[in-house]
Parts: C-alpha cells; structure tokens; sequence
C-alpha cells in the first residue's frame, strides 16, 4: 500500500479517462448477476431442463472472476486510497477517502433498499429463493460494497498529469 | 452563508433529507441541553439499536393483532428516536456540504466512513435474517412472503437513515467537556 502511494512510475491507471472506463466496466459486469438470475427467472434457460440453475450459475462465474480481478485494479488505480489506514494517508488523502465514502453510503442504502423490495416483487411460487439470496446478498451486495468506495475514487480523481 | 443561499436559493435538501433552517438553527443553538452530554447520546444510540433488532426480529411475536401493534408502536419509537439522534448531533450526519464549515466536514465524512462498514456487516445480517424467515417460518405460518420481509426491510431503512447519526452521537464529546 506504501509503494502503491509512492510509486511514481507512468501507467494508464492514473488516467481519469481510463479509470472511469474500468468504473464503468465494472457496473456492467455487476449488473450481469442479477441479470443472469432475471435471465432464469424468466425461463430463458429452460431449454437446459433440470440443469438450468446449474447453468445459470456457471454464467455468474465468469463475471464474477473478471469482477475480483477488476477490483484489484481499481484499487491500484486510486493508490489504496480507499482502503488505507489513517496513519498511512495525509491530511488530503484522508478528506479523499472519507468524501468518497459518503457519496458510497448513499449509493450503498439506495442498492440495499432495491435489493431488500425485490424480495417482495419476487414472491411467487416459482422464483428460486435462495439462488436470489445468493445472487444479491451472496454475491452482488458485498462485490459492489467491497468496491463502491474505489469506484468513487476513481471516478472523481482528476488525472494526475492534470494535477502537476 | 447568504451568498451560497442566494446562489442555490435551496430551502430544502431532498437528498439529505433536511432544511436549512433546521440546520442553521440547529448549529447555532447554545441552549443548554441533555443531548449535548456523551452518555445521554449513547444511551439513545443503545435504544435505537435495540429497537432496530426488534422491528427486525417482530414476526416471532404472537399473533397477527398484537404483532401489528407491536410493531407500530417500535416503528413511532425509532422514528422518534431518529429525529432526537439528528438533533442530538446538531444534524451534522445529514446536512449538505453547503452549510458545514471544513472541520464539520470533515466530522461528517469520517462518521461516514464507519457507518460504511456497520452497513456492510448490517445489510448481510439482516436479509440473511430474512432468508431464513422465509425458508423456516412461510412454510408453518399462513403469513404471506412479503409480510415476512418488512420487519427486516424496516430495520434496514431505519438503520441506514440513522447510522452516521448513531456513529457521530457514539463519538462525540460532550460539549461541557470540549
């Protein structure tokens, strides 16, 4: 984390440009878990029979595996600013953390209560309870919590050529 | 203060859910008051929580009737106890950047940042709560799904709207004391 916050060598990721394609990437690829339960729900996998679920799952995988590498690389990207401790960060740095994670606890409730009032539309007989539970609360909640604070970094600091 | 009024004429912040008489008012008050003491401000933080798990927890009491007065009656109680939490921290957890000086910022982002994490830890607790209403009750109970879901939907919107209030009246000083 030190040498992240020294390092001074060029690389794309202290673009802001380039940052906020990551950020938006990102959003995509989170928006494919619950689209790939939206995909089942609606019977679009029932060609596969019995094994839908299964393969339902396996389609959740795949972005997933790219959202736990993305995340690594967004947190190089805004130098562990988001994680840091505070005896780590300067005064700035610490205004830079803690704003970016008030505009991330709004964003966060607003995620938490859409998540929470699905549970109420999807209610009937058909919807696979636990594999919603699992989507949104296994999955989803924690990989955009996890990240929300960085993906507010990275889309708000300007680029670092910009700044000398 | 009145340039930044004259030039967002805000009177009311919807986001934030506060106005700005109330927080002007609010910051400037030196009446003395119990809220301002450390003790009592954790004391409610303490009541607020344990009404929160309440409401989360309400379908396992009784029937249908004395539940549903049960939970009106916790419900008035938090949302009493939200807007005393507010006053109680000056309204610095809600108030817009606009109306707070940099070290208040400053306070407010940093309760933020904790109240993030007890989010994180409270949302997952919760639904799990949830789920496993809905896996263990809605098959013994005539309770419809939905109905099994408000108590931990409710705690949840209490909890987050009042989160970074309960952090910041947990932390702060007593004012005598400063």
């Amino acid at each position: 984390m030190i040498r992240s916050l020294e390092d001074r060598q060029p690389t794309r990721l202290r673009e802001q440009g380039f940052r906020r394609q990551i950020v938006s990437l990102y959003v995509l690829l989170l928006a494919m878990m619950p689209g790939t339960f939206l995909i089942h729900h609606f019977g679009l996998l029932d060609r596969f029979g019995q094994d839908s679920l299964l393969v339902a799952m396996t389609v959740q995988l795949v972005p997933m595996m790219l959202l736990v590498w993305l995340y690594t690389v967004l947190r190089r990207s805004v130098r562990f600013i988001s994680e840091a401790k505070e005896e780590w960060l300067d005064e700035r740095m610490v205004e830079l953390r803690d704003g970016a994670h008030y505009s991330a606890y709004k964003i966060l409730s607003a995620a938490g209560c859409l998540f929470g009032f699905s549970f109420i539309f999807f209610k009937n007989s058909r919807t696979e309870t636990s594999f919603l539970v699992m989507t949104l609360f296994g999955v989803t909640f924690p990989l955009l919590a996890a990240a929300l604070p960085a993906l507010v970094l990275a889309w708000r600091l300007p680029s670092e050529r910009d700044e000398l | 203060m009145q340039e930044t009024e004259k030039k967002t004429g805000k009177k009311f912040f919807w986001v934030e859910g506060v106005t700005r008489d109330e927080v002007v008012k609010s910051l400037a008050d030196q009446q003395p008051t119990r809220l301002r003491d450390q003790k009592v401000r954790r004391g409610l933080v303490l009541v607020h929580s344990v009404l929160a798990t309440l409401i989360a927890i309400s379908h396992l009491f009784g029937g249908t009737k004395l539940r549903t007065y049960l939970e009106a009656f916790i419900l008035a109680g938090l949302l009493y106890l939200y807007f005393i939490l507010r006053r109680s921290v000056r309204h610095i957890a809600d108030a817009p950047d606009e109306l707070l000086d940099e070290r208040l910022i400053g306070l407010r982002n940093a309760a933020y940042l904790s109240a993030y994490r007890y989010m994180f830890g409270v949302t997952i607790l919760l639904f799990s709560l949830g789920h496993w209403l809905l896996r263990n009750e809605s098959g013994i109970s005539a309770t419809r799904p939905s109905e099994l879901w408000q108590g931990p939907i409710f705690s949840f919107l209490i909890l987050a709207m009042s989160l970074p209030s309960m952090v910041l009246a947990w932390t702060l000083p007593s004012e005598k004391s400063e």
